[in-house]
């Protein structure tokens, strides 16, 4: 599996331009709309600049798991290089893991990323200009750091459904859509309203994510190539 | 005797329409073996079907004596090939491309990518990225990802194609070396049927997915007899006179003013006298050699009559 990752990272380090122009404009964005929101909507606790956060982590994970998905699976089928790639002794199923590993990796490190970005965005206006009055106590360390590993594997779980749009129904226009749904249950409704209750709608998504694994599975190791 | 491939009544059907089929093949291990065919004969599915990458409809394919199954890997670590075109990640260099096939192919020994890149020419451009490289220069790289973690086997779909003739005649001297030195077993399908009289040992002809015939190119050289040819103004009549008068069989009529006989080859003057005072005119008399050119055509000719006929 290590080699797999080590060979489809060499591949992506000679897109890096791609991924950084799409990271740097997602990340300002990050940074900017939470300055814009707390100036104009005027929150005053943690939670709610929780939620404001996951929001923006959903977009740019989203987008960028998306974009990724399609350097990862889609180019193998556009410029068929998934042929050479599917005669190495390796068992298919092995290298689809080991490519969603990296689709993985990614997907951790944008959360990550996404999510505390906005959040010290927002710390650094506060000091400025004083909106939120509470203060951030070790109970908001925890909510902060448990919604971080749930989102990242909510997240994750996500990059099943493009390579499922990558490998089974190769169609950008879906992957699209796909991302645009898989954004939709962490944002909407008020921005005030408690992010645990938006657990419910993410923890449906994951599972139905998880649905997306066994087609995809089967037709990348069953399916005539070439 | 050992055989790097057997397939036995191998099939592929793809939407009721039958590409391969119970095609029988026998590659004996280090043997270059020649496989013939037309556009759309089922040469390039047969090799994908071999490769693993299409799983076939009905039969089987056994790999060195063991039966390849539809999660068979392990023996593609003994198989090198080029399908259909080679593909290569473009903005990666020769050398990346390379050292990714190493990795996944799981072949640890150092120096072996320059070793390669040398035998196809292709060291100066090692570092250049692939997108820079011409079609020849991309089949040459094919050749060298082919036969990089020194496999048993190697599947060759018309890689001779798009290279120039010094190009084309490096690399049949490559692969002959490879075949006589690492008793590497080579499939080589082409269409560009004199470049393969000149390397294989063995000849399979598939035709509209059907194998036609498969022999020793020994055995067709054989066959190959010699013939006088005749361009005549009618060649029905040209025909009749050499069965009926000169009591002659072995000749075919090629078309409608060609004529090949293969026998009584030293009395050709004799024949074309009968010929012209018989009315017919005798435009030219050629003494020929058939190439495995003609074999196929033959052949192909054969079993388009036939295929005519029991319709």
């Amino acid at each position: 599996m290590g080699v797999i990752i080590q060979c489809e990272l060499m591949k992506l380090k000679h897109r890096g331009r791609i991924f950084g122009i799409i990271g740097a404009s997602l990340v300002s964005a990050g940074l900017m709309v939470p300055i814009f929101l707390l100036l104009e909507t005027g929150m005053n606790d943690w939670n709610s600049i929780f939620v404001i956060c996951f929001i923006i982590s959903a977009f740019i994970t989203q987008i960028f798991l998306c974009v990724l998905s399609g350097e990862i699976f889609t180019q193998e089928y556009e410029q068929k290089t998934i042929q050479p790639m599917l005669m190495y002794p390796i068992d298919r199923s092995r290298l689809y893991y080991g490519k969603m590993a990296v689709m993985f990796m990614y997907g951790l490190l944008a959360t990550v990323l996404s999510s505390l970005l906005p959040l010290i965005s927002i710390s650094v206006v506060n000091v400025f200009h004083v909106s939120v009055t509470e203060p951030f106590t070790l109970g908001h360390w925890l909510t902060f750091a448990f919604l971080l590993v749930v989102f990242s594997v909510t997240h994750t779980v996500g990059s099943i459904v493009y390579s499922y749009f990558s490998i089974v129904r190769r169609s950008t226009l879906l992957k699209v859509l796909a991302c645009i749904l898989l954004i939709s249950p962490f944002g909407g409704g008020e921005t005030g309203e408690n992010v645990f209750f938006r657990l419910i709608s993410v923890g449906i998504m994951t599972v139905l994510s998880l649905l997306f694994l066994i087609p995809t599975l089967k037709t990348f190791k069953s399916e005539d190539v070439g | 005797m050992t055989y790097a491939i057997q397939t036995h009544g191998l099939s592929k059907r793809i939407g009721g329409h039958t590409i391969v089929d119970n095609l029988n093949m026998n590659v004996k291990a280090g043997e270059i073996y020649a496989f013939l065919g037309g556009n759309g004969s089922g040469k390039t599915s047969t090799l994908k079907m071999i490769a693993n990458l299409w799983k076939p409809t009905a039969g089987s394919i056994e790999v060195f004596g063991k039966t390849i199954k539809p999660q068979s890997y392990e023996y593609l670590q003994n198989v090198g090939s080029i399908i259909e075109y080679p593909r290569f990640y473009e903005r990666l260099s020769a050398r990346k491309n390379l050292e990714i096939h190493q990795k996944l192919s799981g072949y640890e020994e150092k120096g072996c990518i320059d070793q390669v890149l040398k035998q196809v020419d292709l060291s100066l451009s090692s570092e250049s990225p692939v997108s820079t490289f011409s079609l020849g220069m991309k089949q040459r790289l094919g050749l060298a990802r082919a036969i990089l973690t020194r496999p048993s086997l190697l599947l060759l779909d018309e890689p001779i194609n798009s290279l120039d003739p010094a190009g084309i005649k490096e690399i049949r001297s490559l692969l002959i070396d490879l075949s006589k030195q690492r008793g590497l077993a080579i499939v080589i399908s082409s269409h560009i049927l004199s470049e393969l009289e000149e390397m294989a040992a063995t000849v399979g002809i598939i035709h509209r997915g059907r194998m036609l015939t498969e022999l020793s190119y020994q055995a067709i050289s054989e066959m190959n007899r010699q013939s006088i040819e005749f361009m005549v103004d009618d060649g029905q009549k040209a025909a009749f006179l050499l069965h009926e008068r000169l009591g002659l069989s072995k000749f075919t009529v090629v078309d409608a003013h060609t004529i090949r006989l293969y026998e009584r080859l030293n009395e050709g003057g004799k024949i074309n006298g009968l010929l012209s005072s018989e009315g017919v005119e005798v435009r030219s008399m050629v003494l020929k050699q058939d190439t495995l050119e003609d074999y196929f055509l033959s052949l192909v000719d054969r079993s388009n009559n036939h295929a005519g006929e029991s319709k």
